[in-house]
């Protein structure tokens, strides 16, 4: 069925509008919360990991920080994410929304890049380049001051790192538009979570073909694949990066397919 | 020819086993201020998130405007604002932010100082613009029901949806809901769902009654009352026996409800010719010699009692 140009000019202005509100959001209070929590979390942590004789592992610098950023900022992505989909349409925010002229996929889709492009600039990408600046700038504990890698790596170690953050965003949205129970779908993701990072692969052996685990989960006595690429080791299995955007798209979609049979 | 602006031809709302709507004809003109009631679980509720297509209709056709809310839903919301009932907003957001959210979402909208400009002058209408800074999660409900107003006019709509807007106010607040919905009425189609009928004849020219999924009376708000029997209050002093069976013997009435308070008499008289009422009645009541007419005016319980005889008369099937 083709759409006709006045529903396609309606469709376009309501999902810019929510798109351009969840960015309004990240610019405003929220985003400088964000900023000013990540930047301790990060780099505050990461400083005290390099500098203190206390951490086990101190010393390091940024192997250390990509291990944080796939440590930390997928788990609060889930949250957030839950907090969108299924706090907003229990709440009724979302009844509210897309009973003006939203189309239900542009709401989705206008609060999933919203969330994904606002957490992975305030919690992946300034707190990165604020320790690409720094790490070379201070004695490490351990070992010698670290020496920067390529920008052009590093800034692609972060996409991957935001690539991850898009996978478990889109996960819990798809999750959430299905199940919507908020206790059930963390639990989920949360376990999916933990086999990114130690999958079992004794049970199946595609893990670092097929899913996201390719690039979060070390390999016995090496860095995680994405850590390892800022000093030029390759990123391991292409594969990965190909079926995590393919699953983050393919997860979206479906979300949106739910949505759009939602009763609100 | 102009489409009105709402048109249904026997919708259908099927809940798994309950039935909301049954068959819902109604038809809103343009530019009228349209009460629409009836009894809680009536499918009024349900038949307003059909038209904003919140839910799907199991049957029958809706349309707002002209245009099908199946096949144009997008471009028939772009026409109309909504209230909804007990109205959820985004929390984190200040009041202006979320009329200036909701403006951006409608197509056509104004940008930078137009729109904070016309977001202004809309909360300083609703009576927010000290308020204008305030995030939305400190507002009482009355406070709410007011910045749902200036969303819901925040894009010029044809077409204003209000479900039971003031239900929950104060009187005061009930009071400054009436007069919006009444100078908003004066520019755009107010379609508004609510249980207060003296609301509805303070404010409304048309209505809509519903009961059981299917309307059972619709028209000019003049028409319905003049299609029920008409109620006359009079409040008497020396009033007999005689007076009543006077009164109560003209053809013209249907019967007399009298009460008494003190030396006072006050009586509702029920009528079949409102006209003949008109002409006779204060005539026939100083015909006794004694009895002195203190006041003498048509119910202010008319829509009321016309409400409560057309559902009281439909059995629902």
């Amino acid at each position: 069925m083709a759409i006709d140009t006045r529903t396609a000019g309606v469709a376009w202005t309501g999902s810019a509008g929510v798109l351009g509100g969840e960015f309004a959001r990240w610019f405003g209070t929220r985003g400088l919360f964000h900023l000013v929590f990540w930047l301790l979390m990060i780099d505050g942590w990461l400083y005290f990991t390099v500098v203190t004789k206390h951490m086990p592992f101190g010393g390091l610098g940024y192997q250390s920080l990509i291990s944080m950023l796939l440590l930390f900022v997928p788990p609060a992505a889930i949250v957030l994410a839950e907090a969108t989909v299924i706090g907003e349409y229990r709440s009724g925010v979302a009844s509210w929304t897309v009973s003006k002229p939203v189309p239900r996929w542009g709401y989705v889709g206008g609060k999933l890049a919203g969330l994904w492009v606002g957490l992975s600039v305030a919690a992946i990408f300034i707190p990165g380049l604020v320790a690409y600046w720094w790490l070379p700038k201070v004695q490490p504990y351990r070992f010698v001051t670290p020496e920067a890698p390529p920008l052009g790596r590093f800034l692609i170690a972060l996409s991957v790192v935001s690539l991850i953050v898009a996978f478990f965003i889109t996960m819990t949205a798809f999750l959430g538009t299905l199940i919507r129970r908020r206790g059930v779908v963390a639990l989920i993701v949360l376990v999916a979570y933990f086999f990114m990072r130690i999958p079992p692969r004794w049970l199946w052996t595609g893990w670092d073909t097929y899913t996201p685990a390719g690039l979060t989960s070390a390999q016995p006595g090496a860095w995680n694949p994405v850590a390892g690429f800022i000093y030029g080791d390759p990123l391991g299995a292409t594969s990965a990066v190909v079926w995590t955007i393919v699953a983050s798209l393919a997860f979206a979609a479906g979300a949106a397919l739910i949505y759009q049979r939602l009763e609100l | 020819m102009t489409a009105p602006a709402i048109e249904i031809r026997q919708l259908r709302k099927k809940y798994r086993k309950v039935e909301a709507l049954r068959g819902l004809d109604l038809e809103v003109p343009r530019g009228s201020i349209c009460g629409f009631l009836g009894p809680n679980g009536a499918g009024k509720t349900t038949t307003m998130k059909i038209l904003l297509g919140l839910i799907r209709p199991s049957g029958g056709w809706a349309a707002v405007l002209g245009d099908d809310v199946r096949t144009h839903g997008l471009v028939a919301r772009s026409r109309i604002g909504y209230l909804p009932q007990d109205p959820v907003f985004p929390p984190n957001r200040t009041v202006r932010g979320v009329v200036a959210y909701v403006a951006r979402l409608y197509p056509g909208h104004s940008h930078g100082r137009t729109l904070r400009r016309r977001v202004d002058g809309l909360l300083d209408r609703v009576g927010m613009a000290d308020q204008a800074r305030r995030r939305v999660r400190g507002l009482s409900g009355g406070e709410r029901q007011r910045l749902g107003v200036a969303q819901a006019l925040i894009a010029d709509p044809d077409l204003v949806v209000m479900d039971e807007p003031s239900a929950g106010l104060d009187p005061v607040g009930r009071r400054d809901m009436l007069s919006l919905i009444a100078e908003i009425g004066g520019e755009t189609t107010v379609f508004y769902s609510t249980h207060i009928l003296d609301d509805v004849e303070q404010v409304s020219d048309t209505v809509v009654m519903i009961n059981s999924g299917r309307a059972i009376a619709a028209g000019p708000l003049e028409s319905i009352l003049e299609s029920s029997d008409v109620d006359y209050s009079v409040r008497l002093r020396g009033a007999t026996e005689d007076t009543l069976a006077r009164l109560t013997a003209e053809s013209w009435v249907q019967n007399v409800d009298p009460h008494r308070r003190g030396e006072v008499e006050q009586w509702k008289v029920r009528v079949t010719d409102g006209a003949a009422a008109a002409d006779r009645l204060v005539s026939t009541l100083l015909a006794d010699d004694g009895c002195d007419v203190l006041e003498f005016h048509l119910s202010d319980r008319r829509l009321e009692d016309a409400y409560l005889e057309i559902v009281g008369a439909d059995d629902g099937d």
